[in-house]
């Protein structure tokens, strides 16, 4: 009996070590801490915001000249409809005078065509600013160069993107490191520059990190910016900085 | 004879049937409970264990029974652990030397085999110490080495153990040959408790020679063990 318990349990020793699920433990982890960076440029939307904004006026303004049109012409109908009772009670000099009213009234119904359709232009012309500007709030931009000041590294973002990851040197873990980067975006160059305290730290998984934590921008040459942590610390991978340009 | 005509009149009597049969058994003569004897114990898994691994350890015992039944443990072993699932991008080492020692009770269960449970405390004396691997994801700077220990530290335990075992009969012919109750085989089946170990921030300790690791607690354990009873 306990020969053939000692035989089934030999047996799945064997299985359990054969299946060893941490076959690549003891390997590296292959890791940088990030800060997620978001572009927004806030330049040409303020214009873009600008034109919407005087479009607006604009629409305003074609829609009060249409008003003064449509009641020109009403005034201009009942002045025809009285003259045209006239002429047919036989006062046929006012004939003149109705063509006259009729051709103005004809003009002015132009007008007020033209005052629409400019109106609709214009309303068209604002959403699809509209639609420009939110698609520009997304900040999908292209990074043209990316350089880490402090060694010189050239990172390469091929894509247009909403979101970039920055990787942060990890300096002398446990002490104050700075990244700084420069940015090139269309033809201007930018620089920022993080400021952070590395550590140590190992999860649920076993997998030991260097993070950072306190991460702060230092300096920046953008127009603005607004960092987002999402807990007092401040750690790397969880932190997302709005840079306005 | 006026018990033999009663006994033939109710032969289907059950009671009288039982009543029987349990003076028969009383009739084999009962081997008397040894007041004292004394036992080695061996445990092979663990050196089985350490072939197929990177791991050494191995472990043994004495044993006291007093009357068949109360026995007194003690264990001594050495363990030196390398468990690959401590750290996924590194290694962790811990080795030193544990004792336990604790009392129980032992029942025999037929002629041959015998079921046991027992308290024992468990107290281990270890170094341990480890490595971290890291390598840039982006090519920024170069990878990140470190490493932490030799720690030495300290930890105790209890265990609640349930034992079963069996003689092995290797002369079948002589029952009562010596070399039949030279060997028992068995194992057991431990329920260990962490009262206290020393610890570290960031990496923690996370195996202790003896307990296992720290991560379970209540942490079980199957042994498989020899036992040579020369007296």
């Amino acid at each position: 009996m306990i020969n053939r318990f000692l035989i089934i349990l030999t047996v799945w020793v064997l299985i359990a070590v054969g299946c060893d699920p941490c076959a690549d433990c003891g390997e590296p982890l292959v890791y940088d801490p990030t800060v997620r960076l978001v572009f927004i440029n806030q330049d040409s939307i303020s214009q873009l915001t600008d034109s919407v904004n005087k479009n607006k006026d604009s629409i305003k303004q074609l829609s009060t000249i249409k008003t003064t049109a449509v009641d020109s012409i009403r005034q201009l109908t009942d002045t025809i409809n009285a003259l045209q009772e006239l002429i047919d009670d036989g006062s046929t000099e006012y004939q003149d005078e109705l063509d006259r009213f009729t051709l103005i009234s004809d003009s002015i119904g132009v007008v007020r065509d033209s005052v629409t359709s400019y109106s609709s232009q214009v309303t068209e012309i604002n959403k699809t600013l509209n639609a420009i500007i939110t698609v520009m709030n997304n900040g999908k931009v292209q990074l043209l160069e990316v350089i880490l000041q402090n060694n010189g590294t050239e990172l390469i973002y091929e894509d247009t993107m909403s979101a970039f990851a920055l990787p942060l040197l990890l300096g002398t873990v446990g002490a104050y490191t700075e990244s700084n980067y420069s940015i090139k975006i269309d033809q201007s160059f930018y620089e920022i520059g993080i400021g952070y305290e590395t550590y140590e730290i190992i999860n649920e998984a076993r997998l030991a990190r260097v993070r950072a934590r306190a991460t702060d921008i230092t300096h920046s040459t953008f127009d603005s910016l607004n960092v987002n942590c999402r807990t007092t610390d401040c750690i790397s991978d969880e932190t997302t900085v709005t840079v306005y340009f | 004879m006026a018990q033999v005509p009663t006994l033939q009149q109710a032969p289907k009597d059950t009671t009288a049937a039982v009543a029987s049969d349990t003076v028969t058994v009383a009739d084999v003569p009962k081997e008397p409970a040894q007041p004292f004897s004394f036992s080695f114990i061996v445990d092979y898994g663990k050196p089985a264990i350490s072939f197929l691994s990177d791991e050494t350890r191995y472990e043994g015992g004495l044993n006291l029974l007093f009357f068949d039944h109360y026995s007194i443990i003690g264990e001594y072993g050495f363990a030196s652990l390398h468990p690959r699932n401590a750290l996924q991008n590194g290694n962790y080492y811990a080795e030193g030397n544990y004792f336990r020692v604790g009392g129980g009770y032992l029942n025999n269960i037929g002629p041959k085999s015998k079921l046991g449970l027992s308290v024992r405390y468990g107290q281990s004396s270890f170094t341990d110490e480890g490595e971290i691997f890291i390598e840039s994801s982006s090519g920024i700077q170069e990878g990140y080495e470190t490493t932490f220990g030799p720690r030495k530290s300290e930890a105790r335990w209890v265990e609640v153990v349930l034992t079963s075992e069996s003689r092995l009969i290797f002369d079948k012919e002589n029952p009562d040959n010596k070399i039949n109750h030279l060997f028992s085989l068995g194992f057991h089946v431990r329920f260990r408790f962490l009262s206290s170990y020393d610890r570290y921030p960031t990496y923690d300790t996370y195996a202790i020679p003896g307990y296992g690791r720290t991560v379970n607690n209540p942490n079980p354990a199957l042994n498989l063990y020899l036992r040579l009873t020369p007296f």
